[in-house]
């Protein structure tokens, strides 16, 4: 009984062994004749004390071995455990950066070693980790001969046993997505923990690829959405440049042919004409340059923080000369305040709306261009008074280009091109646009781009 | 005697506009085609001011506007119809003395062409006392007024405005005042630099919405106004 308790007690085998022996002599010394002696007289009480030291071995081997099944049982319960939480859990991660993540802090947690996911794909490749034990990129060669072999690699086994660390491949049907790395300075992995990992590379296999999967239906989605604006675009521009072509065409012509002929003044009214054409058209171009600049796909907008006050002075110089008998303010605050965002291209958003507002409303009007922040957000706000837009327009006044069908393309010289580049500039930046009738009389467009996220800021 | 310009611009119809203006403007006119005849009519007859085309047929504009910068001090303007800032920044820090993106119009190139002859002429005097519409700078004094009421400037405000005053009329980039002001490159995307010209433009304007001295150049740099 005693063996028993201690082999409960103490979990090891060796101590019950031990402890059988320390009874079987206390026994002897205690019960057998002569007692308080180890000499034993009858010749019977060595067999009954063999069979004791026998028993007692028995006793305690099986009392170990069943230590030993509970244990691992425990164990199994635990991984299993955990192994279904990561797994309910990944349900609801998105993103392939998240699912990375969270399992790479999970194994990590569970082997207490330090641990590396390195994802790749086309266009990047990203490591995640708490501590990078190791330059992934420097040890290009051994992971992709892992991805190709799908063999895991590395300390101690059958290829590159000489690294330090173990790399597991990380693969799905469609192809390699990663490895994940594990690092075996502090000892090497137990054919559990190896078994361990394997089960969460599964998991996490069909985790990424759902990912991945989702995200290429997502690319598909933008690129229709860009096609279509594209063709809207073309359609477009070939109008916008059209006109402004034959104007300079047929008024240079008739320069030309009737030199003689035309009094000064006719001239001079022609040249004006032709000198406004040009300005359009290179406001124009200026506006497709910019199209093209947020459109391309290799393109990232180049964030900066950049002093309003830089912003606002240069679409006050922009605008000022087409303003006629209208007038600009501008009401900001004494602070000096930063966006984020792409100088040129958030100049060429307020241009264009000061612009409109310009073109497209009574005389003598007054615009305001306005700025502010809050917690989140920079706001910008161009409003007039001017007469503002009829209610049905308002819903599609950044999708001009579509408008423009349904309008007589000859009667109408604006070009729907400055509202739409206006739209995908600020979504560019994460920001959000909208356009109402406003309170005193005319239009106001706003919008807002988002501020410099602290985590963004740590990163630099 | 009338200034020697030369052109190197391949595109045939900008040079015969460029000609016909300049000659108009009383200087001298030379024309090149290609890089390699326009540093050979520079080295050939120095020229006072030297308008260059980056996209040439031969060699890149900026090979030339290196080429030529490493042998003389020679104004040099940039037209160009490559309008990325990145590319402006570039040709400025190279050396060139302004830049111009088509299409431009000619008043404009006109006045450049001053503002860059002139400071060959001029060499900046630090005992005198700048004055430019309200804004005076006594430099023996290192004081500032704006309509003769004193300003006060920080120590890096009063250099900034300083360098500024030097380059009248010239587009300084980030990268060259943060070096001339600071001395080392910047660390926070010029940061700190907009912060004290955003700043200056404060103190010394009267409307910072529409600056009458401090002009900004976006993705480039600043400059101090002419007239």
């Amino acid at each position: 009984m005693g063996i028993m308790i201690i082999i409960v007690e103490t979990k090891k085998l060796w101590y019950g062994l031990i402890s059988s022996l320390f009874f079987v002599i206390l026994f002897n010394f205690l019960f057998i004749e002569p007692r308080y002696t180890f000499l034993i007289s009858d010749k019977n009480y060595f067999v009954s004390i063999l069979i004791f030291i026998i028993v007692s071995f028995i006793i305690s081997s099986l009392t170990s071995r069943l230590q030993f099944h509970i244990n691992t049982s425990l164990q199994n319960q635990s991984k299993m455990e955990m192994l279904y939480e990561m797994s309910n859990r990944l349900l609801y991660i998105h993103s392939v950066e998240s699912i990375a993540n969270y399992e790479m802090k999970n194994l990590q947690k569970y082997l207490n070693k330090k641990i590396i996911v390195f994802l790749q794909n086309k266009e990047n490749n990203q490591s995640f980790g708490v501590e990078n034990f190791i330059n992934v990129e420097k040890y290009k060669d051994e992971i992709n001969f892992c991805l190709n072999s799908s063999k895991i690699c590395g300390y101690k086994e059958n290829d590159f046993p000489d690294l330090s660390f173990k790399i597991f491949p990380l693969k799905s049907n469609k192809g390699n997505l990663g490895v994940l790395l594990v690092d075996c300075s502090t000892g090497n992995l137990t054919e559990n923990e190896r078994q361990f990992i394997l089960t969460v590379l599964f998991h996490m296999d069909i985790a990424l690829e759902r990912e991945i999967l989702s995200e290429e239906e997502q690319k598909i989605v933008v690129e229709m959405e860009n096609e279509k604006f594209k063709t809207a675009l073309l359609r477009s521009i070939s109008h916008d440049i059209r006109s402004p072509l034959t104007s300079l065409s047929t008024g240079s012509s008739l320069l030309l042919d009737n030199f003689d002929k035309l009094d000064d003044e006719t001239k001079k009214l022609i040249l004006t004409d032709i000198n406004t054409e040009t300005l359009y058209l290179s406001a124009f171009v200026e506006n497709l340059l910019n199209l093209t600049k947020i459109d391309s796909k290799n393109f990232v907008i180049q964030k900066k923080q950049e002093v309003i006050d830089d912003i606002v002075s240069e679409v006050v110089s922009r605008t000022s000369k087409k303003l006629g008998n209208k007038t600009l303010a501008v009401k900001g605050i004494e602070e000096i305040l930063f966006v984020y965002g792409d100088a040129q291209l958030i100049s060429q958003v307020l241009v264009n709306l000061v612009d409109n507002a310009i073109k497209h409303t009574r005389d003598n009007t007054k615009i305001t261009l306005t700025y502010y922040q809050d917690d989140l957000y920079t706001w910008f706000e161009v409003s007039d008074n001017g007469g503002g837009i009829e209610k049905e327009k308002i819903a599609g006044i950044f999708d001009g280009l579509l408008e423009k069908k349904a309008l007589n393309p000859d009667k109408n010289r604006r070009s729907g091109l400055g509202l739409s580049i206006c739209k995908g500039i600020v979504e560019a930046h994460s920001g959000k646009i909208k356009a109402f009738n406003n309170d005193i009389g005319g239009m106001t467009v706003t919008f807002n781009l988002p501020l410099k996220k602290d985590r963004e800021k740590k990163n630099e | 005697m009338s200034k020697i310009i030369l052109v190197i611009e391949d595109d045939k119809i900008i040079s015969k506009f460029l000609s016909v203006a300049l000659k108009t403007n009383d200087y001298q006119y030379l024309q090149a085609e290609s890089g390699i005849e326009g540093i050979s009519l520079f080295m050939a007859n120095n020229p006072d001011l030297i308008l260059l085309d980056l996209g040439l047929p031969d060699i890149d504009g900026m090979e030339v506007l290196t080429q030529i910068r490493s042998q003389s001090e020679v104004p040099i303007i940039i037209i160009s119809a490559r309008g990325r800032e990145k590319e402006k920044v570039g040709a400025l820090d190279e050396g060139a003395d302004d830049y111009l993106t088509k299409p431009f119009n000619i008043g404009e190139l006109l006045a450049r062409m001053r503002v860059a002859l002139r400071k060959r002429n001029k060499p900046f005097d630090q005992s005198n006392v700048f004055a430019m519409k309200d804004l005076r700078i006594d430099f023996e004094k290192r004081k500032v007024f704006v309509s003769s009421e004193e300003i006060h400037l920080t120590p890096i405000e009063y250099k900034i405005m300083e360098l500024l005053v030097e380059f009248q009329g010239k587009v300084l980039t980030h990268s060259f005042i943060q070096k001339k002001i600071w001395g080392y490159e910047s660390i926070d995307d010029f940061q700190t630099l907009r912060v004290f010209m955003a700043a200056i433009r404060r103190k010394i304007e009267t409307d910072t919405n529409n600056p009458q001295y401090i002009l900004t150049e976006v993705g480039i740099g600043y400059r101090l106004n002419e007239e």
